[in-house]
């Protein structure tokens, strides 16, 4: 199948799941296409562990649920050494973290030191138990969600663990209308069960060997290292691997557009989610949307 | 740590150059003003070496009075160059102290911009102007380096830079040719100036010219229309010294107009440019006849002369003829010129008396006396023995050793005492050629003096006794001071090649002193009407620039629109047309907006053009974004079927009518 048709079955499937969020699911499937690390922030109740799932069953994926909690341990994640009593030998047992879509559920509710195990793995790509490297499978993706800081027992992610996830998407609620529908639909749980493999972790790769061969004009790298300049007046501007994470997710959304160049719009509508969770809005007044509308168009 | 604001590596930059642009006002300023300077520039580069703050506001308001009220003080004025200088560099010290933005370093840089321009109102020197053009290369080039996020590499900066001054230099030539001039000088030099410039003086004691010999600084130059004199008849007429107190020679008070006179002999036409000195006199050739400088007059002494001190540098054309004719000697002057003092030098008194008796007649008395010269074991040298309060009987009678000076001197006293009026002329002998511009350059060091005799029948005639003793300083041309000595033609000289290059640089400082610095309102003038607009005045030429201005000024806007959209331009410019032509329905496109975002807009509001707006814009954002030179298919064929889909989509959108 072409890469079109192929986006556009997972688009479809995706948006039976969770409704009236399209732009939403084309950014989450931007980040997986751009093999970046993605995480979803919003109130308990809307659908982030949906849409993960959905994810993970779309892209014909093996699928680890993590729940973080306070006393989550880095062995709970990353796996251990176990004794065996039979053949008196240690045996590793890996931690869910060794499957190729982890959702890691609630990521500031755990201890620093869990959520930095998990945030070593995802920036290496492989995990090291008792000496022994293991590479994680490929592709590998991990799904953070998170509650608003301002809700109880949580732990921030500092700014440097934020870095590490390409993409950050809020979901918000449904309008009342998709609201309606959904009351009246069926149990997203029963639905899911219904969904098929749309394609095969194969097909993900190609799909993400495609995203670099998406052409970026020398007009468009100007329009985007405007910005970059833009947000560095202010304090906390947007890092080298920020722009280079930016570039990567536009080139991924004009795959997902169907096209074959990166234009100026494709920027600006991955900018709020690659952008915002760096730039501290509340520290400096400067959003994604701020910038884009005071940077013009070269 | 602000992105815009500067570190040490800014300040370090910033300083060196604020320490380049201060260099040439350093002998002019106090010391404290160098201290404090000093001192604000250690220690903001300590500080932010550290990467600590400025100091904070009280501590440098506190420093800034106390420094204004010493410079005050010293100078009771913050007027005038001397302490508006002073102000400045001040200034620019207390900046650097509490620069923490890019903002600053702006501040800074235009601060050095004047300082500059105050450096070269001291002194306009070719030299301090590279100088000084080459700091603000480098100062302008810093403010880039520091201005922008990313510090590219200095060769690419300084030819940025230098594009940038290149294009500053229509509005220049624009702003030089054509601003109005004032007729006199934007600058008086002060007392204090003319204490440094060395010269001849109206005085004249034994062993003062010796100290000019050592000058190489160029007194005036010369150029010839037609005909140059021999060498031995390049007499540079300088003051006449007619008052001897038996040790020292000074110009008699006050100097009479000379009354028109019948010039004889040959004429020598030629430009004169003088370098400033302290005194009013102009050098000219003997005798000068006429000269186009209204302010100027001849003295009875054939000294031409102006009613100030040359303070800034002058060009007069002259013209001089080879002899005079005998003049109707008024006999107060005569009388001047046979005094001596009384009771002073009698041996030389004595021995003249003698001389004139036997000798018989004045003119036998003259030659008597040279022959004396030149049988006699005189020397000729610039380190004599030092004289006394008779120093023409210690000089004729013991010594014997001495220059010019000294022979002119003694050769005088010997006149007057046997009753012939004699005085001394001082001025310029001789001369350096330069081939490369065709002038004569007369250093300090051609400074010579000689005497004039009247004798009845003829007037007044030259007697260069020194030419008797030395003739070789007369006759030869001195071509520079470094073959002099060697006794070697300049030809097969070794160093021949760096007398050469002297002289090209000279060639140069003369351009640069009559055609930029001496650019007056006369020769403004003549440009103009070289440009065929008659009786120029003040209003045509304000005209004039208003026009250049604003042909330059206009020239600029065109190169730097030019450059925001390089060959892309024409994509470019059809694509603000297109959506110029959209605005027009009342949906104008936000600079922040994309092209196809904008079609959506326009095809939201208005249904009926969705179809073209979105095919349009679209196209445009293909062309734009989606094409691949070189690299990814880029081919020279798929580079012209590029150039004409630009030219089709251009066409498309010139054609485009939009209700």
């Amino acid at each position: 199948m072409k890469p079109g048709a192929l986006i556009d079955s997972i688009l479809t499937q995706l948006n039976q799941i969770l409704l009236g969020k399209d732009y939403q699911i084309r950014l989450c499937l931007t980040c997986v296409l751009a093999r970046g690390h993605l995480l979803i922030e919003d109130i308990p109740g809307v659908g982030k562990t949906t849409l993960a799932h959905g994810l993970a069953q779309t892209l014909g994926l093996s699928f680890q649920r993590i729940q973080f909690t306070s006393d989550l341990l880095p062995a709970d994640v990353l796996g251990m050494s176990i004794f065996e009593r039979d053949t008196g030998q240690f045996r590793l047992q890996r931690g869910p973290i060794f499957s190729q879509l982890v959702l890691a559920d609630e990521i500031n509710r755990a201890s620093p030191k869990a959520q930095s195990a998990l945030l070593e793995a995802m920036e290496e790509h492989q995990v090291t138990l008792d000496g022994q490297t293991m590479q994680l499978p490929e592709p590998f993706c991990v799904i953070a969600t998170q509650n608003p800081q301002d809700q109880v027992g949580t732990f921030p992610l500092p700014e440097s663990q934020l870095d590490r996830f390409l993409m950050r998407v809020e979901l918000g609620y449904p309008t009342p209308g998709e609201e309606r529908e959904l009351l009246c639909g069926m149990d997203r749980r029963d639905l899911m069960a219904t969904f098929s493999n749309k394609i095969s972790a194969e097909d993900l790769i190609t799909l993400q060997t495609k995203v670099q061969e998406i052409h970026v004009a020398g007009a468009l790298l100007d329009y985007v290292q405007a910005l970059i300049a833009r947000s560095r007046q202010v304090n906390h501007g947007l890092s080298p691997r920020a722009a280079i994470g930016l570039v990567r997710a536009a080139r991924a959304y004009a795959l997902i557009e169907g096209r074959d160049a990166v234009m100026p719009e494709h920027v600006q509508a991955v900018l709020a989610s690659v952008a915002d969770h760096r730039l501290h809005p509340d520290k400096n007044g400067l959003t994604a949307a701020r910038l884009i509308e005071t940077v013009p168009i070269p | 740590m602000k992105l815009n604001s500067v570190g040490f590596e800014q300040i370090k930059w910033i300083s060196l150059a604020l320490v380049l642009a201060l260099l040439p006002h350093v002998t002019d300023l106090p010391g404290w003003v160098l201290l404090i300077v000093g001192g604000t520039l250690s220690t903001r580069l300590y500080l932010s070496v550290r990467g600590l703050p400025p100091p904070p506001t009280v501590i440098r308001t506190l420093l800034a009075v106390f420094a204004m009220s010493l410079l005050f003080i010293t100078y009771r004025t913050f007027n005038g160059l001397h302490a508006g200088s002073a102000l400045l560099c001040l200034v620019a010290g207390f900046k650097v102290l509490e620069s923490r933005q890019q903002r600053d370093l702006a501040v800074i840089t235009l601060i050095i911009y004047f300082l500059s321009l105050a450096a070269l109102l001291a002194n306009a020197s070719f030299w301090l102007f590279a100088y000084l053009i080459s700091v603000c290369v480098f100062t302008c080039a810093t403010l880039l380096r520091s201005t922008t996020t990313y510090s590219p590499r200095w060769p690419k900066t300084l030819r940025y830079v230098g594009r940038v001054f290149l294009q500053a230099l229509p509005l220049t030539l624009c702003l030089w040719l054509l601003f109005p001039r004032f007729a006199g000088p934007l600058w008086q030099m002060t007392a204090e100036d003319h204490h440094a410039l060395t010269g001849l003086s109206d005085k004249m004691s034994p062993g003062d010219i010796s100290e000019l010999t050592q000058s190489e600084e160029v007194a005036f130059r010369v150029h010839f229309f037609a005909g140059t004199p021999a060498p031995a008849q390049r007499y540079w007429r300088g003051p006449v010294l007619s008052d001897f107190d038996g040790r020292t020679w000074s110009q008699s008070i006050p100097t009479h107009k000379l009354v028109a006179f019948q010039p004889r002999g040959t004429p020598y036409q030629y430009k004169i440019s003088v370098e400033p000195h302290p005194h009013q006199w102009i050098y000219t050739l003997d005798w000068p006849a006429r000269w186009n400088l209204s302010e100027a007059f001849l003295t009875n002494d054939y000294v031409l002369m102006q009613n100030e001190s040359v303070s800034v540098p002058l060009n007069v054309l002259v013209t001089s003829y080879s002899s005079v004719p005998p003049s109707i000697a008024d006999s107060v002057m005569l009388q001047r010129d046979l005094r001596l003092p009384f009771n002073q030098n009698p041996r030389t008194a004595l021995f003249a008396q003698r001389l004139r008796l036997s000798a018989g007649t004045d003119l036998a008395y003259v030659r008597a006396v040279l022959n004396q010269f030149t049988r006699e074991k005189f020397f000729y040298t610039l380190n004599p023995p030092k004289l006394d309060q008779n120093s023409v009987d210690e000089f004729l009678f013991s010594t014997k050793r001495g220059f010019c000076g000294h022979y002119a001197s003694a050769f005088a006293v010997l006149m007057r005492a046997a009753g012939i009026p004699a005085r001394v002329v001082t001025g310029y002998q001789g001369g350096v050629y330069n081939r490369f511009a065709d002038y004569w350059m007369i250093k300090q060091s051609d400074a010579h003096a000689w005497t004039e005799i009247w004798l009845a029948g003829t007037g007044w005639q030259r007697v260069d006794p020194t030419s008797f003793i030395a003739p070789e300083r007369i006759e030869h041309v001195i071509v520079d001071r470094l073959t002099e000595f060697s006794f070697v033609s300049r030809w097969n000289h070794p160093l021949s090649w760096f007398a050469d290059t002297r002289l090209r640089f000279d060639a140069l400082k003369q351009f640069w002193r009559n055609q930029i610095l001496n650019f007056n309102q006369q020769s403004q003038n003549k440009l103009l009407e070289f440009f065929l607009i008659r009786e120029p005045d003040t209003q045509k030429l304000v005209w004039l620039l208003s026009a250049g201005l604003a042909l330059s000024l206009g020239w600029l806007t065109w190169t730097i629109g030019g450059e925001l959209h390089v060959r892309r331009a024409p994509l470019i410019r059809a694509y603000q047309q297109l959506c110029a032509k959209f605005a027009t329905i009342g949906i104008s496109r936000r600079t922040h907006e994309g092209a196809e975002d904008y079609a959506q807009r326009i095809a939201d509001l208005r249904p009926d053009l969705a179809a073209l707006a979105t095919t349009l814009f679209r196209d445009y954002n293909k062309l734009r974004y989606g094409y691949r030179s070189g690299g990814g298919g880029g081919s020279a064929s798929s580079d012209r079927s590029y150039s004409l889909l630009v030219t089709q989509f251009i066409k498309t959108v010139r054609a485009l009518e939009i209700r």
